[in-house]
């Protein structure tokens, strides 16, 4: 099992800032390593941005600012409708597909990489990847 | 992986604001995109 950090920019109010295309060439380069992965870790913020709109592309039931679902969009809204989801949250509760973390990240992460399975991917933001990626071993690339 | 994206921008967070020690990267992989972007995969070093 391998982890795989990443980001993407973050202006101050922690919110993405995307002024960049970011289209189907950019989505189907990156669905390899998600396809490589069988688990997604990531913070609450994160988990409530990306995941609800992912999953509804996945459903088909496509959000009112979704822009044209291509086959790379559409590959990667089923890839990680299949990962489990590993969130870092005090406050949230457990679900089907979704794993909760709180307290102890580093040793919980740790524990999570020596279980069977796939890559894991690692998305969340500075104040919690300092401390993971800090920790000898427990990232393999970023 | 890490996008980098064609711009300089004068506020924001730092990704690695919050490390506590040195980490050494080694590139395994860097894929350029038409549109500007650049994706770099690293692989983290045993130190």
């Amino acid at each position: 099992m391998m982890s795989t950090l990443n980001n993407r920019i973050a202006n101050a109010q922690g919110t993405f800032w995307e002024p960049f295309h970011w289209g189907e060439p950019e989505v189907a380069y990156v669905n390899q390593f998600y396809r490589a992965a069988d688990t997604w870790a990531l913070s609450r913020v994160l988990y409530d941005v990306i995941i609800p709109w992912w999953n509804g592309v996945a459903s088909g039931q496509l959000p009112t600012d979704a822009p044209e679902i291509t086959p790379a969009f559409a590959e990667f809204a089923q890839i990680q409708h299949r990962m489990t989801k590993v969130v870092f949250s005090n406050t949230m509760e457990p679900a089907d597909g979704r794993v909760l973390i709180r307290g102890d990240l580093t040793g919980q992460l740790a524990q999570l990489k020596q279980e069977q399975g796939a890559n894991i991917i690692l998305s969340c933001g500075p104040a919690t990847l300092g401390p993971l990626a800090s920790t000898p071993g427990l990232s393999t690339s970023t | 992986m890490i996008a980098v994206q064609p711009a300089v921008i004068t506020a924001g967070l730092r990704m690695f604001d919050h490390l506590t020690r040195e980490v050494a990267l080694e590139l395994v992989h860097a894929e350029v995109f038409d549109a500007g972007s650049v994706v770099l995969h690293r692989r983290v070093l045993p130190t």
